[in-house]
């Protein structure tokens, strides 16, 4: 190979890197945040802002794999917005699916095909839209290949480190996606395919399978998780509604053609029609050991392109009641491979055209240029649509092309729907500014995506907003009254409380959500792109704290873990026989080692002369301190009967936590400085003659 | 070329029929140390690799078909006192029916220290991954603590295999037999519990093994003299019982001296060195239970050596042989086939013959009478498990005899050679006598491979019942459940109770459980009141049997564990089940390779 030629080749690969970066950075927060975006992200945030492991697992508990909200938590600590962090994740991953691509390609067929196949990928609707949003799809993909290429390596050589190699990349793709599942099935059949001699080494392969399921093992770590409850996450597999499976394969064979342009069909199609045809012509033409020598590696690299692809399909179609485009990506680009062989074999076709009509008029031959431009009308007529769709996106996402299917489309996702973030950001910026002068609570629907973790994410750098999920039907005041966690806490300390509605272009939800809140007033209201497009609507709540809590500033700890953070005591006077009741706020400092008992006496001076006492575990012993994590604020209530025959005069409601098993009581701290006692004195009551 | 043959060793039996023909003393009795020239290095080679591919599929075995639990009250006493030991520094453990008070107030196990000491290091993984980890309590110790007996019934096996070696058997004879030992007798059930038996026999047959060397090494080498008096003291550190089979032992050195014809002095000289570990190990014992109990004699039985011995002799003889709940001969049916092949290997060892006879008659004669001689709860006659090593050598002469069938190409040569000698070729002497004499090798033969086929199945079927099944959980159904007058003791001796077929009941019921929908109801089971006294017995109806039907497998364990113990259990059970097959084919070909100074070169192709 001549220095020239080199030259050539390293500097379209050179700039097909630059035309890589360019397409991913330019405009990367041009599309707003996501809904199916911003859950990764609050799952990634309780993991960076950690009280224990089980906030590393928030995607395992919602269904799904946690790998990419890990490299997340990792990115969003850049001093970056955190959405444009996440974001890079997904270009740097795309980066490596890129390298991977040329890499494959060019072990597999070419150097030529390996530089039109990450043409393709650079090109691509479906990579391009991916590599810039802040979801798995573009890990998985990275992933899926890194598999692909360390079975490969282990074909040729089996041995214990390509073995430990293979199960960590199948490893990293199973805590991706349960769809990587698929590749477990699909790895023997393209040994088969690739050197089926290595399946002598079966036991090797066995145990990278091993280590990829005790990778995997860590989803089920979650110390929350309830002791002989079923296995969770399993993968869905929909066995028996092939009627479901043709509707997706339909859906999805649609949006191939949306996102990867008509010629990307048009070549695979074809270079498997001329691949089959060759292959069949040179085999009858041909001794079988000529077969082998000369197109063998060839017809085993397309047959395991094709089974990686068909595999990954299989396994999106089983595991995915209702696949997105998203998923396209882990089926899609391991035939990339194959389409940049098909468009390097066109791209070199044409050349022999010229030069054909050239020595048939006796001419000169044809000259180097009108080779290259005849190269360049090929490759214009491949990439074109799919640069047009590509500057679309680059620079005006509401203008393009999107998948419009008959059951959900990617313009609604994307633009005009519910999970579409458009507005997000200047609701969010006036909710910062409320924030400034006064805590806020803000309500939001109890469902992911938008805009509960949209709001989560975009107010993540904000100290102090107390976000809670409720209903819209649901009146925030009563709501409220039930006394429930961290946001009562706020609103009955003068927090300034927000609902925050998406609604459709009807207005159906604001109905229902005013008939529930008819205090409600519309603080903004901001409509998303399109005719009949969702809006945001953020309403303020009026609310009057109860008179009878009292919050405790410094609040007394009880041992190191638990703190008590306010109470309520309602009524003072009783008379005796009746019973006093008061509820207490604990707050969780850290989860505690041991499970206490929560003890409520009614003394007189002498602690030791009760005229009342109720023990019992937190909460009616539903809710025992081993299971409070750190944060949580546990309202628990007591009814506690004074004697019949109590004397009338002044007592003490004392309260404090012991061990049932040791009877030790914890003691207590204010500020830091022991207060001397046991317990705490909540405050006096008086008992009355009959 | 006679010559030449004569330098490969033979089994002894083999050996002294050559000599009879050719004239020549037997290279087997000539001199112990000529008993089996020191082998090659290659052949030592092949033999390690042998060896080490044997460990390698009876511990994946094992680990597969363990219980990963504390499986008896004895177990959990001695899993105490190691805990303790890791723990807290000390002995003394909570009270427990199974740990008296001591002299100082405090409890102790009443057993021998051996196997606390020997479950120390798996304890002390537990103990620490335990604590890594935050565990609220001791099962992940315990199941660590579990696994010992799986190890040291892996080191039972292996010894036996390196002695038949030593005895002279071909590698695929001496494999073959002790693949039989591991999974054919009691050695598999009791691999998977926590009693001291198993370690007791490794230590009694590695003390015979060590003797062995002793004799067999040039000017009987004082290491291996000290290595049999260390192992001989384990025994006793285990179970103090084992003194009573010093007289075996000794008996068999007489025999080791007698056969080598040495000088007796020079010989028993140079085994004077295993009496330091041995008096080291007795005085240990006894200050051990001076310490506990305050008597160098209270091993924390109370009374019970003076007034527990109520058992007639020959009625508790014959119970532990022959009972339907305990006996040895339907327990380890393979002890009883390898019946066959014991005259041959009596003749061509009988100092091995010997002990292994003694053995048996010596615990027959002490357990028969002792009152628990069944030592239940437990599988099989539990008082007998480690005799069961001795008692299968008698598998080594009818392997051999089966695996002379598949390709004996040599050792017929060598057959028809010598009989050619005393029988010309040609005579009417050599035609008659050479056709009844194959007809009869043939006969040998053939009843050796039924011999070999009904005690290798019927080993493998009855022990699996016990690996499967939880002997406690078929126990609790008959103890605790029937009641009217039903307990464990009718399980030993009223054939309808028999562990046998009650562990057949309930395989057949878990199995159907096991291998159903999950949400199957328990209750709804068609086996669960099939109970093998349901006949005999009608009225006697176990009111909850269910709770004794599940598989006793640890991966197959509790239902509240959490879920990554549950999934990584499933994973690993996988892993090593399909680690069964490279492990049983690299043990297949190491075994089966050649190796010129065996007689059964290429016995198995």
């Amino acid at each position: 190979m001549n220095t020239k030629m080199v030259w050539s080749w390293r500097s379209v690969a050179l700039g097909i890197v630059v035309l890589f970066l360019a397409t991913r950075l330019y405009n990367l927060t041009l599309l707003p945040l996501l809904g199916s975006e911003a859950t990764p992200l609050t799952w990634a945030l309780q993991a960076q802002q950690t009280r224990d492991w089980s906030d590393w697992l928030a995607a395992v508990r919602a269904a799904a794999q946690p790998l990419h909200s890990w490299l997340l938590a990792s990115v969003i600590s850049l001093p970056l917005d955190g959405v444009l962090a996440a974001r890079l994740l997904s270009v740097a991953s795309g980066a490596a699916a890129l390298a991977l691509v040329f890499a494959l390609t060019r072990r597999l067929f070419s150097r030529a095909a390996a530089l039109a196949a990450a043409l393709i990928y650079v090109c691509a609707p479906l990579t391009l839209l991916h590599d810039r949003l802040a979801l798995p799809a573009a890990l998985l993909a990275a992933l899926s290949l890194l598999v692909l290429w360390c079975l490969l390596a282990w074909c040729e050589q089996p041995d214990v480190w390509r073995s430990g190699a293979l199960g960590i990349a199948l490893g990293l793709a199973l805590l991706t996606s349960t769809q990587a599942l698929a590749l477990v099935f699909v790895v023997p059949g393209v040994v088969l395919v690739w050197r089926p001699a290595a399946l002598r080494h079966w036991w090797s392969l066995v145990n990278a399978f091993l280590l990829a399921g005790l990778l995997y093992s860590v989803v089920f770590t979650d110390p929350s998780a309830s002791a002989g409850a079923a296995l969770s996450p399993t993968p869905v597999v929909a066995v028996g509604v092939a009627t479901d499976w043709i509707v997706n394969a339909r859906a999805l064979t649609a949006a191939i053609w949306a996102y990867l342009t008509w010629p990307f069909v048009v070549l695979l199609g074809g270079t498997l029609v001329a691949v089959g045809a060759a292959e069949l012509r040179h085999r009858l033409a041909t001794e079988r050991s000529d077969v082998e020598t000369s197109k063998g590696s060839t017809w085993r690299g397309i047959g395991m392109c094709l089974l990686w692809s068909v595999g990954s399909a299989a396994g999106v179609l089983i595991s995915e009641p209702a696949p997105t485009a998203a998923e396209l990506v882990f089926v899609v680009t391991p035939s990339f491979p194959l389409v940049g062989w098909g468009l390097a074999r066109l791209i070199t076709a044409p050349q022999r055209l010229p030069a054909l009509v050239s020595a048939l008029a006796k001419r000169v031959p044809a000259s180097w240029h009108l080779q290259r431009a005849v190269t360049g009308i090929v490759l214009g007529v491949c990439v074109a649509p799919a640069v047009f769709w590509d500057w679309s996106l680059l620079t005006n996402p509401m203008s393009v092309a999107w998948y419009v299917g008959p059951e959900a489309s990617d313009r609604a996702r994307y633009v005009e729907g519910r999970q579409s973030g458009y507005g997000l950001r200047e609701i969010v910026e006036r909710l910062r500014v409320a924030a400034e002068q006064q805590q806020v609570v803000v309500f939001t629907e109890d469902t992911a995506g938008m805009p509960r973790d949209g709001v989560r994410v975009l107010l993540g750098d904000v100290p102090n907003p107390v976000l809670a999920p409720l209903p819209p039907g649901t009146p925030v005041a009563e709501w409220l009254v039930q006394r429930v966690g961290r946001a009562y806490r706020a609103a009955s300390t003068g927090a300034t409380l927000f609902y925050l509605l998406d609604d459709d272009h009807r207005g159906a939800g604001d109905r229902v959500f005013r008939r529930a809140n008819p205090g409600a007033r519309v603080v903004q209201r901001v409509v998303k792109p399109g005719n009949a497009s969702h809006r945001f609507i953020l309403y303020a709540l009026p609310w009057q704290p109860p008179g009878d809590d009292r919050w405790l500033a410094p609040a007394p700890r009880f041992g190191e873990r638990i703190a008590l953070a306010g109470y309520a005591l309602p009524a003072r006077s009783y008379r005796a026989g009746e019973v006093v009741q008061f509820t207490l706020f604990w707050e969780a400092l850290a989860t505690p080692a041991s499970s206490y008992t929560v003890f409520t006496h009614i003394v007189a001076d002498d602690p030791a002369q009760k005229i009342g006492q109720r023990d019992q575990l937190p909460v009616a012993g539903n809710k025992p301190t081993p299971t409070w994590r750190r944060g949580d604020l546990i309202t628990d209530s007591y009814a506690v009967p004074i004697g019949p025959n109590t004397r009338p005069g002044s007592y003490r409601v004392i309260v404090g936590l012991y061990r049932l098993e040791t009877l030790a009581r914890l003691p207590i701290t204010l500020g830091g400085e022991p207060v001397g006692a046991d317990y705490y004195e909540l405050g006096k009551i008086v008992v009355v003659a009959r | 070329m006679l010559s030449e043959q004569r330098t490969t060793p033979l089994p002894t039996s083999l050996a002294n029929r050559h000599s009879r023909v050719s004239g020549n003393p037997p290279s087997g009795l000539r001199t112990p140390v000529q008993a089996r020239d020191r082998p090659s290095r290659s052949e030592r080679h092949a033999d390690h690799r042998c060896m080490w591919r044997l460990a390698v599929f009876l511990i994946v075995l094992y680990l597969l078909t363990a219980a990963g639990r504390l499986t008896s009250g004895d177990g959990a006493a001695m899993y105490r006192t190691a805990h303790q030991l890791v723990v807290a520094g000390q002995v003394a453990v909570p009270p427990a029916p199974e740990a008296p008070a001591g002299r100082d107030g405090r409890h102790y196990a009443k057993y021998g220290l051996g196997q606390s000491l020997v479950e120390l290091p798996l304890v002390l993984l537990g103990h620490t991954l335990a604590t890594l980890t935050n565990q609220p309590d001791d099962r992940l110790t315990q199941f660590w603590a579990s696994l010992t007996n799986t190890f040291v019934s892996v080191g039972i096996v292996l010894v036996w295999w390196r002695l038949a070696r030593d005895l002279g058997y071909a590698r695929p004879v001496a494999t073959a037999g002790a693949v039989t030992l591991a999974i054919a007798s009691l050695v598999w059930p009791y691999a998977r519990t926590d009693f001291s038996e198993p370690l007791l026999a490794l230590a009694l047959l590695s003390t015979a093994w060590c003797l062995y060397r002793w004799h067999c090494a040039p000017r009987h080498s004082w290491a291996w003299a000290l290595a049999a008096g260390a192992c001989g003291g384990l025994a006793f550190v285990t179970k103090p019982t084992a003194a009573i089979l010093c007289p075996a032992f000794a008996l068999y050195v007489a025999l080791l001296l007698r056969s080598g014809g040495r000088s007796w002095t020079i010989g028993l000289r140079s085994l004077a060195t295993s009496l330091g570990p041995l008096v080291i190990a007795g005085g240990f014992v006894l200050a051990f239970n001076y310490y506990r109990f305050g008597s160098v004699l209270d091993l924390g039985y109370g009374d019970e050596p003076t007034t527990g011995f109520t058992t007639p002799l020959l009625t508790g003889i014959a119970l532990l042989l022959a009972s339907s709940g305990k006996g040895l001969l339907w327990f380890c049916p393979a002890v009883v086939a390898g019946l066959w092949g014991w005259r041959t290997f009596a003749r061509a060892h009988p100092p091995q013959a010997a002990l292994a006879a003694l053995l048996l008659v010596s615990q027959l004669a002490f357990f028969g009478r002792w009152w628990a001689w069944h030592g239940d709860w437990s599988w099989g006659p539990r008082y007998l498990v480690a005799m069961v090593p001795f008692l299968m050598w008698g598998w080594l002469p009818l392997w051999h005899q089966v695996l002379r069938l598949f390709q004996a190409t040599e050792y017929t040569e060598r057959t028809e050679f010598e009989e050619e000698r005393a029988y010309p070729p040609g005579t009417p002497a050599h035609s008659v006598r050479s056709m009844v004499a194959d007809a009869k090798r043939k006969l040998r033969s053939y009843l050796a491979v039924l011999f070999v086929v009904v005690g290798v199945a019927t080993g493998i079927g009855v022990n699996a019942l016990g690996v499967l099944i939880d002997f406690g959980a078929y126990y609790s159904v008959v103890g605790y459940q029937l009641g009217q007058g039903v307990d464990v003791a009718d399980a030993r001796t009223e054939p309808a109770f028999s562990p046998l077929a009650g562990h057949w009941w309930l395989l057949r019921a878990a199995l159907y459980d096991a291998l159903g929908d999950d949400d199957r109801d328990p209750l709804a089971n068609p086996f669960l009141h099939a109970y093998p006294w349901a006949d005999a017995f009608p009225d006697r109806v176990p009111p909850h049997p269910e709770y004794a039907v599940k598989l006793d497998l640890w991966f197959a364990g509790p239902g509240d564990r959490p879920q990554w113990v549950e999934f990584v259990s499933a994973l690993v059970a996988w892993w090593l089940l399909v680690a069964l097959i490279p492990a049983g084919r690299a043990l297949w070909a190491a075994a089966r390779t050649a190796d010129p100074t065996d007689r059964l070169v290429r016995t198995v192709r």
